[in-house]
């Protein structure tokens, strides 16, 4: 499995500078594309799914955020929620390929946390990347784009209230998704 | 997420602290246990502490009350607030779950 990032170094690192990107499993050209393209955003990060599915990614994500753009504390509450659906989805939908439950009730819930655990363990899996990326796009607008390496996503056509994606439409000004649902992006109010 | 469980002998109030999202599974699950091994067929759980909810956490809520129905008792949400609260709603729970705002 590939070397995690630290929950400690997550966080420092991404309100130091902007950027994180974890070159363990990447080859030299890929890392240097990587921080190429990291340069073009605020903030940009890189991460296996065995680093992203252990660290409190989004919570760290929309702190750091908050702190560099100083986003009030509702806005910001607006931009963790969308983030950590966003990551959620990616991490667990996509790149783990863990279907949404069918069995309901607690036996549901353990099958899908045995299920996650185990496919976070299987090398293929967890060496896929989650990438995250935001930009100020207006003085009071900030672009976020979550994205995987999974099969793709197609939304339902009518959303159960309170699923992932009709909280972030909710709590997002706009929402667009990208390459086959592999990557979402979102647009805050700050 | 942490919680604290006090039998208050006409119910039993859960206190949740933090954050409950997706990483939360583990813990949600020896909650639910515990609860059900109360004497007191009310549970309540008290979300004032509880800063943020995630779509996985709302999913919990939802497998708490479902829990409750099995075993003969009745669950209530009570003062969620801020981004909580906001979710919540949105979720439309109160058509399911008695919320205590």
């Amino acid at each position: 499995m590939p070397r995690r990032v630290d929950a400690r170094s997550c966080g420092r690192t991404l309100a130091r500078s902007g950027a994180l990107i974890e070159k363990t499993g990447l080859a030299p050209v890929r890392a240097a594309a990587l921080a190429a393209e990291a340069r073009e955003w605020d903030l940009f990060v890189s991460l296996s799914t065995a680093s992203a599915w252990a660290l409190p990614l989004a919570q760290d994500l929309a702190a750091a955020l908050g702190r560099r753009f100083r986003i009030r504390r509702e806005r910001c509450e607006a931009l963790g929620t969308g983030l950590a659906e966003a990551v959620g989805n990616a991490v667990l939908h996509g790149n783990l390929g863990v279907p949404s439950p069918e069995r309901r009730g607690l036996d549901g819930f353990a099958a899908l946390e045995e299920m996650a655990g185990r496919r976070a363990a299987d090398l293929r899996r967890a060496r896929l990347r989650i990438e995250v990326r935001a930009r100020r796009a207006m003085p009071h607008r900030l672009l976020v784009e979550v994205a995987d390496e999974g099969s793709g996503y197609v939304p339902a056509v009518v959303e159960r209230p309170g699923s992932g994606l009709s909280l972030i439409r909710a709590f997002a000004d706009s929402v667009e998704l990208l390459d086959g649902g592999r990557c979402i992006r979102m647009c805050f109010g700050i | 997420m942490d919680y604290v469980i006090v039998d208050e002998g006409t119910e039993i109030r859960v206190s949740l602290n933090g954050r409950l999202t997706l990483a939360d599974h583990g813990g949600v699950r020896r909650m639910i246990g515990e609860m059900m091994r109360a004497v007191p067929t009310r549970l309540v759980l008290h979300l004032a502490g509880l800063e943020f909810i995630d779509s996985a956490g709302i999913g919990m809520m939802l497998i708490a009350h479902e829990e409750a129905g099995r075993h003969g008792r009745t669950l209530v949400l009570r003062e969620p607030r801020g981004q909580v609260l906001r979710v919540l709603d949105l979720a439309r729970l109160d058509k399911v779950v008695c919320i205590e705002r």
